[in-house]
């Protein structure tokens, strides 16, 4: 048992070890091959011979040198962003070949886009998610969505093909001239930072609205359960924890403040505090009622000044606590939930991307004595 | 069920709304029982915030109440019937019909209706707050609007205070001396006033952004001055807010006032408690 647990350790820690050499090899030196039959095969072109290409396995370095002949390749990128078409009627010189090998990554000026027309744009990408991407076109802001694009090659030498290989061939082809052009334009001036650099592509807001009510219906069901009295104390815990998940940073900093009505007083509380103490409140009493509105009041987001967007959510909660059958508490709540849908960025296919998530925070709570 | 309720509800609102005049006619229907839960009620008539009191001003078809008379094929609400329930009609202070009726014609034109516009720089929210000042418990109230940058963000800033208290000699202040801000995400978040801004008590502890939480200006009032140099002395602690005005100048003619009257009754919520004629 022993020996077995540790050859996993050691076995695990191989895996992990040569994954992180895979992830190496491909950040340094990705190379890909695009064949005929529609394959693509990363990896590090050592030669092109007049009817073969010899390339490594990135995950193997040290291991055997592959070829396939060049009557079955359309193209290759290499690493820098350069690319040769492969085609019998126009075949390729030892220049473009030695070039081709020798070429290492290095910043290019622009950033490349082709459009399905073959029209090749020289833009500065400016934010990206996984289906659009945000560009400064010679001071124009312009959007893409990225099924709207043939070829697209980064400034960092990456690229990636969104149409076919046979649509995307013929572009790449008429366009070697005009990519050459850019390459040889002198860098543009660097994009003036909006907005302390929060300038971030718009995120869909219809689903992002559905997504706030659905989180805080997830919290006033949470809500019920700690207030219950029928939640014994560890899952009434578990529950304020799972709370406390639905906002930002876990609730670490999102405060609640609670005013009433009768009186001036008004408190404020950290998120668990304040739901701790209404599950020490609820246990007061022999038995709750606990009535939620079946509406919620969402506002429409507002974008703040650290590029996140800000929106509300109240909705109106009836307790009744009741001491031996008589009804001793009788409260209204209406709760004032913020929204905040923060940005972040996610690595896609190696790229990083933008993104977005709901979380809750601040909470106003008015609480509206009757008894 | 939930259909029940909201037939309920889409059946009563219009009513409500046509029957009210400039003079505020006790809702006729008050007291009647539903299928829905007077909780239910009550939320769906109570103006919840203030951007529900600028939908609702403006008749935004996209209007969460507009949403519910669309979906339920309810007649269409009129502008007009829509603001009247915005006005306080609890107030104790009788309402001058003939200005109220004044307004909404100016308002509710045919061929030049007036909007309310969150983004508009002609209005503002006095937000009155208990502080301890220097250790003695005293009341002021801040002045804040949305600032918006070249980027359409916005943020919530302080531009004004206004606090009897503090007796300054105008000639001898000079501009107070703020530190570039060390974290750009402390700041009023454009949705703060409908959380009572209760946040606000962070200009007094968190100094080292107060920049953030100001209007971007180069010249400040004097009691202003003297509030920041009390906030970056740690003089001054804000305890809680008290009340929150919103005052707004977008209708040519006229100035009123929004604040927030939380009862037990139909009319309620943010509501129109002041409407006074500018020349």
């Amino acid at each position: 048992m022993l020996i077995t647990g540790i050859f996993n350790y050691f076995t695990m820690k191989l895996f992990f070890f040569f994954a992180l050499l895979f992830c190496v090899q491909i950040t340094f030196a990705q190379d890909m091959i695009y064949l005929a039959d529609g394959h693509k095969i990363p990896g590090k072109i050592s030669e092109i011979t007049a009817d073969k290409i010899n390339f490594k396995n990135l995950a193997n370095p040290s291991g055997p040198i592959y070829t396939q002949n060049i009557s079955n390749v359309q193209l290759a990128f290499n690493s820098a962003g350069d690319y040769l078409i492969f085609s019998s009627t126009n075949p390729l010189t030892d220049k473009d070949k030695q070039d081709f090998l020798a070429a290492t990554p290095k910043q290019r000026p622009y950033d490349i886009f082709i459009d399905p027309s073959g029209k090749v744009l020289n833009v500065t990408i400016t934010d990206e998610t996984e289906d659009e991407l945000a560009a400064d076109n010679a001071g124009q802001k312009v959007k893409f969505l990225k099924t709207n694009l043939s070829v697209l090659i980064r400034k960092n030498g990456k690229h990636k093909i969104y149409a076919s290989p046979e649509f995307a061939i013929p572009q790449l082809v008429a366009s070697k001239s005009k990519i050459a052009e850019i390459l040889a334009m002198p860098a543009p001036a660097p994009i003036a930072a909006d907005n302390n650099g929060n300038d971030y592509l718009e995120p869909d807001m219809t689903a992002f609205s559905a997504k706030s009510i659905a989180k805080t219906q997830e919290f006033t069901g949470y809500l019920q359960s700690i207030e219950s009295v029928n939640t014994n104390r560890d899952d009434a815990t578990k529950s304020i924890g799972l709370a406390c998940d639905l906002f930002l940073n876990q609730g670490v900093a999102s405060r609640v403040e609670v005013s009433n009505t009768a009186n001036a007083e008004v408190h404020k509380y950290l998120i668990h505090d304040y739901l701790n103490r209404l599950m020490i409140k609820s246990g007061q009493f022999e038995k709750v009622n606990i009535e939620f509105a079946n509406i919620n009041y969402a506002s429409k987001f507002k974008k703040g000044a650290d590029g996140n967007y800000y929106g509300t959510v109240t909705f109106v909660q009836k307790f009744q606590g009741f001491v031996d059958g008589n009804l001793v508490l009788a409260e209204e709540h209406k709760q004032s939930l913020t929204i905040v849908l923060k940005h972040y960025d996610k690595i896609v296919n190696g790229d990083k991307v933008s993104a977005w998530d709901i979380f809750l925070d601040d909470m106003g709570v008015v609480e509206n004595k009757k008894i | 069920m939930y259909r029940k309720v909201l037939i309920f509800f889409i059946l009563i609102i219009p009513k409500l709304l046509l029957a009210q005049s400039p003079g505020f006619e006790k809702d006729p229907l008050a007291g009647v029982h539903g299928p829905g839960t007077e909780l239910q009620k009550h939320f769906i008539y109570h103006v919840k915030n203030l951007d529900e009191f600028i939908e609702r001003f403006n008749n935004d078809t996209t209007s969460e109440i507009q949403l519910y008379v669309k979906k339920m094929n309810s007649p269409k609400l009129s502008r007009a019937s829509m603001i009247n329930v915005l006005f306080n009609q609890l107030r104790p202070n009788p309402w001058n019909t003939n200005d109220i009726k004044a307004f909404l014609k100016q308002v509710d034109n045919n061929t030049a209706p007036v909007f309310l516009n969150f983004l508009d720089d002609k209005w503002y929210a006095n937000v009155t707050c208990a502080v301890l000042w220097e250790g003695k418990p005293k009341t002021i109230t801040l002045k804040l609007k949305v600032e918006k940058d070249g980027n359409s963000t916005l943020k919530w800033v302080i531009f004004d205070i206004d606090a009897p208290f503090i007796v300054v000699n105008p000639t001898k202040i000079p501009q107070p001396t703020i530190p570039t801000p060390v974290n750009n995400d402390s700041y009023l978040n454009p949705m703060s006033h409908n959380i009572n801004f209760f946040s606000i008590d962070l200009v007094a502890t968190d100094t080292k952004n107060i920049a953030n939480y100001l209007a971007s200006t180069v010249y400040y009032s004097n009691s202003l001055i003297v509030f920041i140099n009390e906030c970056l002395s740690h003089k001054v602690k804000i305890q809680s807010v008290r009340k929150v005005v919103f005052d707004f100048q977008q209708i040519k003619g006229w100035d009123f006032e929004v604040e927030e009257f939380n009862r037990q009754d139909l009319n309620s919520g943010w509501l129109i408690n002041k409407l006074t004629k500018v020349p």
